[in-house]
């Protein structure tokens, strides 16, 4: 009961947020089904990327090996343009908007969870976007996206984003 | 087989992590969405651990700020002085030096240099672009020769627009007892890659006083406009075209010397026009994601029309820039650039100038890396720039910095640079009239004097060798301090240099003519600190401190009578003593109150035909806002509000002092 006492207070450290982020990027990834030529066997690995070195890229790792559906989650921090297609979902930190745009220039939008924090460059494309609204984290998910992917977000997920045009 | 040891290499980095992770990741999803979070915005990584002196002026400063004009924007920056010189002219210099065309800066608008290699200087009056348009200011303190190129002396300045959503739509109305601006803006887009906007800029500036109260003949009228266009094109490449378009009519008093009897100088309002025009090219390609091609070009125009001198003056630019990670931990950039300007001049009785239509060239080699050593939290930057320009010898400017990571929250950096400040066009080769002196009455043939200022074509590059040492410190998240010291060595500069007076004839008037030729025979130091400090007391409450220390110490190898007109001029003339208070609050979810307190030390000029004295003074700023509707804002914004008025700065002597008046206006913006 105690732990539950102590989130419920507001998380006003850097660290405590990036957590928190975590664990929504967790959860995103939970309630989200990718088609099913996916994975050959029901234990490959779920590979969750990261790009940038910022506090959730780096807490990522608490991560490892939990489990979406029945893959064990592989936490990689991507360091050469071929491995950006093994990504099933990538964790994009980055202050660049040229960075970006050849982030999602690499990778098939159709069948990666791009996840981005708070990021000024949504609006050049990308799958999900963390934001701060009313004093509590939120997510966008992009209309766009949505209307081409051939992923299925959850309607619990999709009742709890926020739906923005990018 | 390759990409898979990559992955397997990643899992041995598996990172403790805490328990209350852990937990929060166990919770229903709904759960966590009720947790309240207060986050302080996003700390930007590179700048906190920069090896350079670097403050970045943000799109909510500039706002919060209440600026109309760049200046504006720029003042309170720490380390920089600003001051407002009349009506239209500004003295803006980082680390002394400062005056109407300081030279030791280096002033970009999205990459393109914009001073002038007439004077070396900046006429920050061309500039009327729209505040809401910039995106950031980066403002770095010392040499940064080696990257930025020319000029880039004591410090640069880098203003960044915004590029084009496609959906701008603004009108911005102010008007006030000092000021009046309208500006429009409106944007769109062509097909799916392409968007672009367009802005109208206009504004009117009221005269100041004169010393004695007097309003002076010197109101502006601004008009500006231009378009920005980003184009993508795919395969990872960009593509920016750009251009501004500018007509100002000015007013100026100027301080008018008398070829006949008494001498006496007058003071003679007179039209300045400004016009100009520039246009730009930035392609762009990202060939990996570590490596970036980038090419820019620009033509600039500009003419200049006043009572001592027109001017018309033509730029091509071209820049080159490749950066790429050829080895891990290696991150190289190298680049090269060529620069042609070309003038046309007509002087005046007091200012002439032997070739009317001059060409100069500028073109630079450079090459910089940045090590990474991981195991020791060390990144260390080496790089050199060689420069030839047309007046004087080929150059290499060279900087070694070194960061160091003391703990997360910690640290160190140094550096050790050169610069230089190549020759311009007036120093090179140029006549100037500075100051007529009545006949003496013990001399029977009662001839007149004149103090004449003679270019000289072997005037070489001032030179710089700057050292320097930074320290920040992240406390908590809500608390940062920056503290910069610096000892910078300066040779070549400027000097005035006394040839025999002679008896020639000028302008129809026979004088003995006294010749002050200029020459590179000062040198000196100086030293100083910038301290910041920023705390964000509430989420909604932000303070920051600053305070810079400046002395500058000079002297003339081979002194003369007027050595320490020249010396004064550019020490005595820049603040010792700088500090200031900025609080930021939000009154409420649509109340932006902000409150400035700045001081400022004295300035004066020593000089051989009387000293000017300028006092130090506290003054404050207000901006308060209202967001009345998510497309409606209103604000009234006030500037050095505690005085009447008061003199910000001591002019050169072809010009006149000024007033600056308390300055008061509303501002309502709309946008759709």
């Amino acid at each position: 009961m105690s732990f539950l006492f102590n989130i419920n207070a507001a998380i006003s450290d850097e660290n405590k947020i990036s957590s928190l982020k975590v664990a929504y990027i967790y959860n995103i990834a939970k309630f989200t089904r990718w088609p099913p030529s996916t994975w050959d066997k029901t234990d490959a690995p779920f590979f969750l990327c990261a790009y940038g070195n910022d506090d959730v890229s780096n807490e990522l790792n608490v991560l490892m090996n939990k489990k979406i559906d029945t893959h064990p989650i592989s936490v990689v921090k991507v360091k050469s343009d071929e491995d950006y297609q093994h990504c099933n979902a990538i964790y994009i930190s980055t202050d660049e908007r040229n960075i970006y745009r050849y982030l999602l220039s690499k990778i098939d939008l159709q069948l990666v969870l791009t996840i981005t924090d708070q990021n000024q460059y949504f609006k050049y494309g990308g799958f999900i976007n963390l934001i701060e609204e009313n004093k509590r984290l939120r997510f966008q998910v992009s209309n766009q996206q949505l209307s081409t992917t051939k992923l299925v977000l959850s309607s619990k997920l999709l009742k709890l984003s926020i739906l923005v045009d990018n | 087989m390759n990409n898979l040891n990559r992955f397997v290499l990643s899992l041995s980095l598996l990172s403790l992590h805490t328990q209350a992770e852990q937990d929060l990741i166990d919770i229903d999803f709904e759960e966590l969405m009720k947790i309240e979070v207060t986050s302080v915005s996003k700390k930007n990584e590179k700048l906190s651990k920069a090896a350079a002196a670097i403050y970045v002026v943000t799109e909510d400063e500039i706002r919060r700020s209440g600026a109309t004009n760049i200046p504006e924007a720029l003042f309170l920056v720490p380390g920089v002085d600003v001051t407002k010189i009349d009506a239209n002219k500004w003295a803006i210099a980082i680390r002394g030096f400062n005056g109407r065309f300081s030279n030791k800066l280096l002033v970009l608008i999205d990459g393109r240099s914009i001073y002038t290699p007439t004077s070396s200087g900046v006429y920050w009056e061309n500039l009327n672009y729209l505040m809401s348009d910039i995106s950031r200011i980066e403002v770095i303190r010392g040499p940064g020769a080696t990257l930025w190129g020319t000029n880039a002396v004591n410090g640069v300045i880098n203003i960044i627009t915004k590029a084009s959503s496609g959906k701008e739509g603004e009108i911005n109305a102010s008007l006030g007892n000092q000021y009046k601006g309208i500006g429009v803006k409106q944007g769109g887009e062509i097909g799916d890659s392409t968007k672009f906007r367009v802005y109208v800029n206009s504004k009117k500036q009221e005269e100041t006083q004169d010393l004695q109260g007097f309003d002076q003949d010197n109101a502006g009228q601004y008009l500006q406009t231009g378009v920005r266009f980003d184009i993508e094109p795919g395969n990872g490449q960009w593509l920016t075209l750009q251009g501004d378009l500018y007509k100002h009519q000015l007013r100026q008093q100027f301080s008018v010397s008398n070829y006949s009897s008494p001498y006496t100088s007058t003071i003679e309002s007179d039209d300045v026009d400004l016009m100009g025009a520039n246009l730009s090219l930035l392609w762009g390609i990202k060939t990996s994601i570590d490596s970036e091609l980038n090419i820019r070009t620009s033509v600039d125009f500009y003419e200049h029309n006043d009572l001592q001198f027109n001017e018309m003056r033509d730029t091509f630019n071209i820049d080159i820039e490749y950066q790429f990670m050829p080895f891990i931990d290696h991150s190289l950039i190298w680049g090269a650039g060529y620069r042609v300007s070309r003038n046309e001049i007509d002087g005046s009785d007091s200012f002439t100038i032997s070739s009317s239509t001059e060409t100069t060239q500028i073109w630079n080699l450079f090459l910089q890396d940045t090590w990474k050593i991981p195991q020791k939290d060390l990144s260390l930057t080496f790089g050199a720039k060689i420069e030839g320009n047309s007046y004087s010898r080929t150059e290499i400017q060279p900087n070694i910095r070194l960061s160091w990571l003391v703990s997360e929250n910690v640290t160190l950096w140094s550096a050790i640079s050169r610069a230089i400040r190549i020759p311009s066009q007036v120093e090179n080769d140029s006549m100037i009239n500075i100051q007529v002196i009545a006949p003496s009455a013990f001399d029977p043939t009662g001839t007149p004097f004149l103090l004449q200022l003679i270019g000289n074509n072997q005037f070489e590059s001032e030179e710089l060798t700057a050292y320097e040492i930074g320290y920040r410190w992240f406390p908590s998240p809500q608390l940062s301090f920056d503290i910069t010291a610096f000892y910078n060595q300066y040779e070549n500069l400027l000097s005035y240099d006394i040839g025999d007076a002679e008896i020639k004839s000028i302008n129809g008037n026979t004088f003995y003519v006294i010749p002050i030729n200029l020459d590179n025979n000062t040198e000196g130091y100086s030293y100083g600190a910038e301290w910041l400090t920023s705390w964000q007391v509430t989420p909604r409450t932000r303070l920051r401190f600053s305070y810079s220390y400046l002395d500058i110490n000079l002297e003339d190898t081979q002194p003369n009578i007027y050595s320490n007109d020249v010396i004064s001029l550019s020490v005595d003339r820049s603040l010792q003593h700088q500090a200031s208070i900025w609080a930021s609050t939000d009154l409420s979810e649509s109340i932006e109150l902000d409150l400035r307190f700045y001081y400022t030390s004295s300035r004066s000029w020593e000089r051989s035909s009387g000293d000017q004295y300028i006092s130090d003074s506290v003054d404050g700023d207000l901006r308060i806002a209202w967001q009345i509707s998510p497309s409606l804002n209103l604000s009234i914004v006030g500037q050095h509000l505690l005085h009447d008025d008061n003199q910000q700065f001591i002019t050169e002597s072809s010009s006149t002092d000024s007033l600056i008046e308390r300055s008061i206006f509303f501002n309502a913006l709309y946008r759709w």
